[in-house]
C-alpha cells in the first residue's frame, strides 16, 4: 500500500534532503509545501499518513498550528501521523509539540537514516 | 388607811363616771346621816337623862321631906305609907332610907310585877353612905340618887353634903329609872332618822336620774373619741347632755376636722418624703441600735447591689466594713451637736462594699431618740467619681506643671486682664518668674517685632469670647524674641460669662525654622518626584494614597488621590498581562521583595516594583515603580535573538550534515554528487556569512562603537570601494552610478563600506532579473544635521508593507523561498552601522517595481573639513 507523505518546510534544501532520503521508500509518495498555510489545504486535501512539519515556517500557520489543525480535524486525525522537525531545541518547544498532538519531535540536525527508520517504524504500524 | 382606799380606788377607777358619782354622793350622804342620827341620839338621849335626874333629884327631896319626921319619930308605919306613895310615882324603883348614923331603917322596892316591897332591913348592918352625887347604873339605865334626911342640908344650896354630913343627918337614897322620857326620845330620834333616810333616798334616785342624763352623753363622746382615729373628719350631733359635753363634743369634732386635716397634711408629707428618698441619690438607710438595716430607699438597692429584701436585717457592716455597733456610737459622740434640734450628726469616711469590689463613700449619721424601729438614719454618698473627680483635678494640675508648653491664666473680669496663675512651662519659655507676671497682662511679651495686626485680632476675638491660634513674635526677658505658638480660649462660668482666658505659648522658633527647611526639602523632594522617570506611590498609614507623582500616572493612568491601597491594587491588577499572578502592595507578607509587573494597559509596559513599608516609623507606605519595558525588551530580544541564531545556524547544518549523511550511506550518480555537494558547499557558505555577521553585529553592540575610527573621510572614496567591491563578487551586474558631489563625511572608511556593500548585495539578491540598480548621493538635513544621503536604488521584487515593516528585524527575510540566499542580518548590520555613526538608514519600496535605501551620515563640520581637508 501507498503511504502518503506531505513535507512542509520552508528550506528547499531541507525538503530536498526529505526528498532525497525517501527516494528508497518504493511505495511513497511524496507532497511538499513550503509554508504553513499551503501545508494545511494539502494536508486536507490529500490526507496524507505522514506530515514532516517545520516549526518556524513564515506565514500564516506555523508548524505547532498546523500540526493542531491536523489533530482536531475528525477526518485526518486518526490517520495522519505528525513528525515535527524543528532547530528549536528547548524543552517547552518540545513541550508546545506535544500539546499540539505531534506524534514525533525531530530536533534539526536530524541524522536521514534515523528519520527513515522512524518513518518506517510510524508508517509500518499505520499499514 | 392606805390598805382600805388602794382597792376602793382601784374598785372607783374601774367604774363609770355616774357609778363614781353616785357612790360618792351616797356613801357622803350616808356618813352624813350616821352622824346626824349618832349625834341625835345622843342628844336626846342626855336630855332624857337630864330630865330622869331632875325628876329623882325632886321625888328624893320630897320623899326625904315626907321621910324627915317619921324616921325621927321612928314611926316606920307611916313612912312606910309615905315611901309607898312616893314609890307609886313612875320610874320610882326603890327607895332606901338611913337613919344618922348609918342604920338601915327601910327599904321599899318595887318587884318584879310592879307591887311594892318594903323591907325592914337589920339595923346592926350599917349602910355604907355614898356621896350625895347622883350615881349611875348604866346597865339598868337607872339613876341613884342620895340626899339628906336633913333638910338644913338640902336647903343649902351650893353645897352638896359629904359623906360625914350625910352619915350624921341620915340618908335617903332613891332608884329612878325613867322610862317614859328615854323611850319618849328614842321614838322622837327615831321617827327624825327614818325621815331623814327616806329623804335621803329620794334625793340619791333624782341625783342618779339626773346623772344619767348629764353622764350618759359622755359615753358617745368616748365612743365617738376612740373611733376618732380610725375615723378622721366625721362629727359627732349631739344636742343634749350640758354645756361641757356639748363643748366637749365641739371640741371633739374640731379635733376630728384637725385631725383628718393633719393627717392629710402628714400623709403628703409622708408622701413627699417617700419621694424625695426613693428619688435621692444618696443612699437612705435606717439601721436599729445594734447597727442592723431596717429600711433603704432604692438608691442604696443601686448603690450596694442588693434588693430592699435582701439588705434587710443585714448588719450595716456587710454594707460598710468595719463599721458596726460601735463605731456608730463612737462617731455619733464624736459628732457636730446641732443645738436646734438637739441631735447630733455623726460622719464616717470609709469603703463600703458592692459585689466584692470596695469603693469610697461618705456616711452622715443621725440619731433618731424617739423612735424603737430605727436608732441612726445613715446617709450614704457614693464618693467615687468625688474622688475620680479629685483625683482628676490633681492630675490636671500636674499636668499643667508637667505641660511643656507655657500656661498663663488671666483674669477676664478685671481690666486689664492681668495674670493670676502660670505654670513652670510659662517661666521656661519666657524667662519671667510668677511675681514679676503674676498682676501684670500679657502685653509684657510684646516687643517691636510684634506684629499690631495680630494683636488687634487678637484683642478682638477676646473681646468676641472666641478662641484664637495665632503665632506671634514675642520677647522673653532677657529681651531675645521668640515665636510663640498662641493658643487662647476663653473660660466660662455656668452662667456663660468669661471669667478667665487660659493663653498657652508654646516657643516654636526651632519649629518654625524646621518648618521653613521642610518646606524647601519637601518642594525639593515635589521636584524630584515631578521629574522623576521613575513612578511612586505613597500611602499614609490607613493605606491611603496621599502622593503619587507624573511618572506614575504616565505609567499607569490616572490614579486618585485617596484612593485605598486595595483599589489601587485592584486598578494595577486589572492592568496587568496576568493578573492572577499579581501580589498585592497589601500583602504585606509577600509584597516585599522586588517584583516585575507586566502591563498590557494602557500601553504595554514592563515595571518593577519595590515597597518599602514604615518610611521613619511614619506607618506610610511608599510604592516604587520603574519603567524597566526596555531593558525587558532587550533581554527577551537578546533570548529571541539566540533562539533565533541557534536554528538559523542550524539549518543549514541540517542541510550539510543531512546530505554528508546520506551520501556517505548511499550511492549516488557522479551528477547527484556533485549537486549535493554543491548544496553543502552553498549552506557552508551561508554557515559562514550567518558567523562572519553574528560576530560583526555582536562586536558592534558589544562595543556600541567605541571601537569604530569615525574621522573626516571623502564620502567618494568609501562608495568607490564599495561598489567596485561589489561588481568583483556579482561578475556580469553593474552599480549605475550619478554624479557625485564632493563630501566629506564623519565615518570608520571600513563599516561604512560594509554597510555600502550590503546594501548593494541586497539590491542585487532582490531584483533576480537583473535590472538596474543606481546609486545616488545628495546631500539633506535630517533630525537638524547636514546630512550626506546615499540612495541605492534597484528595479527588483521590491516588499509588501508588512515585509517592509520587518525588513530591519534580524533574520528577518523577505524571500522564504530559499532561492535568495542571505542571513537576515544584512539590514540590521547596516542600521547599526549607521547608528552609530550618528546617520540612518530607511527604507522605501512598492512590491514588484523595487525598492530604494538611503543611508545618512553626518557631514564633516566645516571647521574640521577646512583643517584636514583632503583632496578627494
Amino acid at each position: 500500500m501507498t503511504a502518503r507523505i506531505l513535507i512542509v518546510d520552508d528550506q528547499p534544501d531541507i525538503r530536498k534532503l526529505i526528498r532525497l532520503t525517501l527516494q528508497h521508500l518504493d511505495d511513497a509518495e511524496v507532497h511538499e509545501a513550503d509554508n504553513g498555510g499551503d501545508g494545511w489545504r494539502l494536508a486536507q486535501d490529500i490526507k496524507p499518513d505522514l506530515m514532516l512539519l517545520d516549526v518556524m515556517m513564515p506565514g500564516e500557520l506555523d508548524g505547532y498550528q498546523v500540526c493542531a489543525k491536523v489533530k482536531a480535524d475528525p477526518k485526518l486525525a486518526g490517520q495522519t501521523k505528525v513528525i515535527l522537525l524543528t532547530a528549536r531545541a528547548q524543552k517547552e518547544d518540545e513541550e508546545q509539540g506535544r500539546k499540539a498532538g505531534a506524534d514525533a519531535y525531530l530536533t534539526k540536525a536530524f541524522s536521514p537514516l534515523k528519520l527513515l527508520d522512524l518513518m518506517d517504524s510510524m508508517l509500518g504500524r499505520t499499514v | 388607811m392606805n390598805g382600805l382606799t388602794r382597792p376602793l380606788l382601784q374598785w372607783m377607777g374601774m367604774r363609770s363616771l355616774r357609778v363614781q358619782l353616785l357612790s360618792i354622793v351616797l356613801g357622803l350622804s350616808l356618813t352624813s346621816l350616821l352622824v346626824l342620827v349618832t349625834v341625835s341620839f345622843q342628844r336626846t338621849e342626855r336630855h332624857a337623862q337630864e330630865e330622869s335626874l331632875r325628876w329623882a333629884s325632886l321625888l328624893a327631896t320630897l320623899a326625904a321631906r315626907v321621910s324627915e319626921a317619921p324616921v325621927m319619930d321612928g314611926d316606920v308605919a307611916t313612912l312606910d305609907a309615905a315611901l309607898t306613895e312616893v314609890l307609886a310615882m313612875p320610874g320610882v324603883n326603890s327607895i332606901e332610907v338611913y337613919q344618922p348614923g348609918g342604920r338601915p331603917f327601910l327599904y321599899v322596892r318595887r318587884n318584879a310585877d310592879g307591887q311594892s316591897q318594903s323591907i325592914r332591913p337589920r339595923p346592926e348592918e350599917p349602910g355604907k353612905a355614898r356621896s350625895s352625887e347622883p350615881r349611875w347604873d348604866d346597865g339598868h339605865r337607872s339613876v341613884y340618887i342620895t340626899v339628906s334626911l336633913l333638910s338644913a342640908h338640902r336647903m343649902d344650896e351650893g353645897r352638896l353634903p359629904g359623906t360625914d354630913d350625910l352619915r350624921r343627918s341620915g340618908w335617903l337614897q332613891l332608884e329612878y329609872t325613867d322610862h317614859t322620857h328615854l323611850r319618849e326620845a328614842y321614838r322622837e330620834w327615831m321617827l327624825t332618822s327614818g325621815l331623814s333616810l327616806v329623804l335621803l333616798v329620794a334625793a340619791l334616785g333624782a341625783f342618779a336620774l339626773f346623772l344619767r342624763r348629764t353622764i350618759r352623753p359622755l359615753g358617745a363622746l368616748a365612743q365617738f373619741a376612740s373611733e376618732l382615729a380610725h375615723k378622721p373628719g366625721e362629727t359627732l350631733m349631739q344636742r343634749w347632755g350640758s354645756r361641757e359635753v356639748r363643748e366637749l363634743g365641739r371640741a371633739l369634732n374640731w379635733s376630728s376636722a384637725e385631725l383628718a386635716r393633719r393627717m392629710t397634711e402628714t400623709q403628703q408629707r409622708v408622701s413627699r418624703l417617700h419621694a424625695i428618698l426613693d428619688t435621692a441619690a444618696d443612699a437612705i438607710i435606717g439601721l436599729d441600735s445594734q447597727g442592723r438595716v431596717v429600711s433603704t430607699n432604692p438608691a442604696a438597692e443601686r448603690m450596694f447591689g442588693f434588693s430592699a429584701e435582701q439588705l434587710h436585717g443585714q448588719p450595716i457592716a456587710k454594707l460598710l466594713p468595719g463599721v458596726d455597733e460601735a463605731s456608730l456610737s463612737q462617731s455619733m459622740a464624736d459628732g457636730m451637736l446641732i443645738h436646734s434640734t438637739q441631735s447630733r450628726i455623726g460622719r464616717i469616711e470609709t469603703n463600703a462594699m458592692r459585689h466584692e469590689t470596695p469603693f469610697p463613700v461618705e456616711v452622715l449619721l443621725g440619731e433618731i431618740a424617739n423612735d424603737h424601729e430605727v436608732r441612726y438614719a445613715c446617709i450614704v454618698r457614693d464618693l467615687t467619681d468625688l474622688k475620680l473627680a479629685e483625683d482628676y483635678l490633681m492630675l490636671y494640675g500636674r499636668v499643667l506643671d508637667c505641660s511643656p508648653s507655657g500656661v498663663s491664666v488671666s483674669d477676664a473680669r478685671r481690666y486689664p486682664q492681668p495674670i493670676v496663675h502660670i505654670n513652670p512651662a510659662f517661666t521656661r519659655i519666657t524667662g519671667y518668674e510668677a511675681h514679676e507676671v503674676l498682676g501684670r497682662d500679657a502685653s509684657i511679651l510684646e516687643g517691636p517685632l510684634t506684629d499690631p495686626d495680630d494683636l488687634a485680632l487678637l484683642q478682638r476675638t477676646v473681646r468676641n469670647g472666641g478662641e484664637l491660634k495665632v503665632t506671634l513674635r514675642n520677647y522673653r526677658k532677657d529681651g531675645t524674641m521668640f515665636h510663640n505658638k498662641l493658643s487662647v480660649s476663653p473660660v466660662r462660668d455656668a452662667s456663660g460669662e468669661i471669667t478667665h482666658y487660659i493663653n498657652v505659648i508654646e516657643d516654636v522658633s526651632g519649629q518654625v525654622e524646621v518648618k521653613q527647611r521642610l518646606i524647601e526639602r519637601t518642594a525639593r523632594l515635589n521636584a524630584t518626584f515631578d521629574l522623576s522617570p521613575d513612578g511612586f506611590v505613597v500611602f499614609d498609614e490607613k493605606g491611603e494614597l496621599i502622593t503619587s507623582n507624573p511618572a506614575m500616572r504616565n505609567m499607569v493612568g490616572e490614579v486618585s488621590s485617596w484612593m485605598p491601597m486595595s483599589s489601587f491594587d485592584r486598578w494595577m491588577q486589572q492592568l496587568c498581562e496576568s493578573p492572577d499572578s499579581y501580589i498585592p502592595i497589601s500583602d504585606t507578607e509577600r509584597a516585599v521583595q522586588r517584583m516585575r509587573l507586566v502591563l498590557s494597559r494602557p500601553t504595554r509596559k514592563v515595571l518593577e516594583r519595590e515597597v518599602r513599608r514604615h518610611i521613619a516609623g511614619s506607618g506610610e507606605t511608599f510604592v516604587y515603580f520603574r519603567d524597566v519595558t526596555q531593558q525587558f525588551e532587550v533581554d527577551q530580544m537578546k533570548s529571541e535573538f539566540l533562539a533565533t541564531a541557534a536554528h538559523e545556524l542550524r539549518t543549514p547544518l541540517a542541510s550539510i550534515l543531512g546530505f554528508t549523511e546520506l551520501m556517505l550511506h548511499r550511492k549516488y550518480s557522479e551528477e547527484k554528487q556533485k549537486d549535493l555537494l554543491q548544496t553543502v558547499h552553498r549552506q557552508g557558505s551561508l554557515l559562514n556569512n550567518l558567523i562572519q555577521e553574528l560576530l560583526d553585529l555582536s562586536r558592534i553592540e558589544a562595543r556600541q562603537g567605541k571601537d569604530f575610527h569615525i574621522v573626516p573621510t571623502p564620502l567618494a572614496t568609501i562608495v568607490q570601494a564599495a561598489v567596485t567591491g561589489i561588481t568583483n563578487q556579482e561578475l556580469g551586474r553593474e552599480v549605475r552610478m550619478e554624479p557625485m558631489p564632493d563630501l566629506s563625511v564623519m565615518a570608520d572608511t571600513s563599516k561604512i563600506e560594509q554597510a555600502l556593500t550590503n546594501l548593494l548585495s541586497n539590491a542585487f539578491k532582490y531584483s533576480p532579473n537583473g535590472g538596474e540598480v543606481r546609486l545616488s548621493v545628495s546631500e539633506a538635513e535630517r533630525n537638524g544635521q547636514a546630512c550626506a544621503v546615499i540612495s541605492v536604488r534597484d528595479q527588483g521584487i521590491g516588499m509588501t508593507p508588512e515585509q517592509l515593516a520587518r525588513a530591519f528585524e534580524r533574520f528577518y527575510r523577505a524571500d522564504t523561498s530559499g532561492n535568495i540566499p542571505g542571513t537576515g542580518l544584512g539590514l540590521n548590520l547596516v542600521k547599526e552601522i549607521a547608528e552609530i555613526h550618528g546617520g540612518g538608514v530607511e527604507l522605501e519600496s512598492r512590491p514588484g517595481e523595487g525598492t530604494t535605501a538611503r543611508l545618512w551620515l553626518r557631514l564633516t563640520p566645516m571647521a574640521v573639513v577646512s583643517e584636514d581637508s583632503v583632496p578627494a
